[in-house]
């Protein structure tokens, strides 16, 4: 599948494609998000969770913390933060394993930390500090994904 | 009245003995030097850590606080919120405990402690009064947490505002990275803001329109990054031309500080109650603690700045919020059954 890249001027284009995603989410759907400190990956969970369905954008915070927090919605979704485990296994230790079986949709940052963890086919969106401001390269690794970045790419 | 504490939500271990409203031993064990290499806590080794020293822990609060095992009345154990590998260490273990020796057991809330902790005598004081009575108005800033809570007394806590996306401390980290700071983020950003300019650079004090007392700090780690290598730039980026480090540790902590203090000491008036408390890890800052003080005091509030051994993890806070819950006569019945979980209604 060839990547698809799109110009991200500003911070309201972040949260279109947030949404955009937030409608294309499906349970057993991962969406890797990959891209330096700053480069938006929180923003655009945020506004694709509260698209999902059941929370306000200013209730999903960074879940850098705790690592994964889970939310209601059509999906239910799981955002996960893998900027702190040590290891693909880890991530698996913790209990968060075969995520493409559902019953959630899975957004994951700093998800190339555990890429070894994570299904073939899921939907990878790396962000990147650019100018004007961001540019967005999505790319689906499978026939699941592939059907997201479709319905991303008709909206957005 | 004896009650042990005990607290693993993050990377602290820590046990603590709490009679009768004095702390009589509060042990930590500090994971930091484990976590410094990776830049933050990593879970899967802080938990195999706490596994590995509780029990020394445990030993360590027994032996400072000249009391045995047996003596023990009830053991409370942060449940809920933090990394739940972790968490689980410490609220088995004292589930063990009480279990072992037919003693309640009471699950607390990590952030209900840390506002708890605000009432606390400082330690090695024999003071057994609180330091503070509520209501008060309480900043909660830490790396995992950034919230503003109304304090009415163990279980009425009232949560009047929060940060919608990075916690204060979590900037804390990501403004140390890029400038090349060692981790833990807090001290060394303010140790490098010492005889910094903070009015320097213009970094954005962000709330939030929609929620009054809601801040935002994930623009700001970004006005840090541009205003250090150029817009749009990544963190690779050479620092531009001129920049001084202390001058962007100054203004990024003072924009920081002033945006919490605004929105507590808001909130306090607002509330009508007489005072205002800060805990969590970011309330050891200087710089925050000042900054409190002058505009509290400036609009007639009393403010209680936690101790610092109060304010970074510690099981303290959890005995004495377990013990003032038992005074209360709140039931313990069930609390056995109650298992840890990242989040919490409070967060």
């Amino acid at each position: 599948m060839t990547p698809w890249t799109l110009e991200l001027p500003d911070p309201d284009a972040t949260r279109r494609l947030g949404r955009a995603l937030g409608q294309a989410l499906r349970p057993g759907l991962v969406v890797a998000l990959e891209g330096d400190l700053g480069a938006g990956k929180t923003a655009l969970a945020k506004a694709a969770i509260a698209a999902a369905g059941g929370v306000d954008e200013d209730d999903v915070v960074s879940p850098t913390f705790i690592i994964a927090a889970e939310y209601p919605g059509a999906p239910e979704v799981l955002h996960v933060d893998a900027y702190r485990l040590e290891s693909p296994g880890a991530f698996v230790d913790l209990g968060f394993g075969a995520l493409e079986e559902g019953p959630r949709a899975v957004l994951i940052e700093w998800a190339d930390r555990i890429a070894a963890a994570l299904p073939g086919d899921r939907l990878t969106v790396r962000l990147a500090h650019a100018d004007p401001a961001r540019r967005a390269t999505l790319e689906a690794g499978g026939p699941a994904s592939a059907a997201a970045l479709e319905a991303v790419r008709a909206v957005v | 009245m004896l009650v042990l504490g005990v607290e693993s939500s993050c990377d602290e271990t820590a046990v603590a003995l709490v009679e009768d409203g004095r702390v009589l031993a509060s042990a930590v064990r500090s994971q930091i030097e484990r976590h410094a290499p990776f830049g933050g806590v990593v879970p899967d080794i802080a938990a195999r850590a706490h596994s590995e020293v509780i029990d020394l822990v445990a030993d360590e609060a027994f032996r400072a606080a000249g009391r045995a095992p047996a003596q023990v009345d009830a053991v409370a154990a942060t449940r809920a919120p933090g990394l739940v590998n972790c968490l689980v260490v410490g609220l088995s273990w004292g589930k063990g405990f009480a279990v072992a020796r037919d003693v309640p057991f009471v699950a607390i809330d990590h952030l209900e402690a840390h506002v708890h902790a605000c009432t606390l005598p400082p330690p090695g004081s024999d003071d057994a009064g609180p330091a503070v009575a509520p209501p008060l108005v309480a900043l909660l800033a830490s790396g995992g947490h950034t919230g503003l809570y109304r304090y009415d007394g163990p279980g009425q806590v009232r949560r009047l505002g929060r940060t919608v996306d990075d916690a204060a401390g979590e900037a804390f980290d990501k403004v140390a990275i890029l400038l090349g700071l060692p981790y833990p983020g807090g001290p060394h950003v303010e140790a490098a803001a010492r005889g910094g300019d903070p009015r320097a650079y213009a970094f954005p004090r962000a709330r939030v329109k929609r929620r009054k007392y809601d801040v935002s700090f994930s623009g700001l780690k970004t006005a840090v990054l541009y205003g250090t290598r150029g817009r749009n730039q990544p963190k690779e980026a050479p620092l531009l031309p001129g920049t001084v480090v202390a001058d962007v540790a100054a203004s990024f902590q003072e924009a920081v500080c002033d945006l919490l203090v605004d929105v507590t000491v808001e909130a306090a008036l607002e509330e009508g109650v007489p005072a205002i408390a800060l805990g969590g890890g970011v309330a050891c800052n200087g710089r925050l603690r000042a900054l409190a003080r002058e505009r509290g005091e400036a609009q007639g509030l009393r403010v209680v700045l936690t101790p610092p051994a109060y304010c970074t993890d510690n099981a303290a806070m959890v005995a004495a919020l377990a013990a003032a819950r038992l005074r209360a006569g709140a039931p313990a019945d069930d609390e056995l059954s109650r298992f840890a979980e990242a989040r919490s209604e409070l967060a």
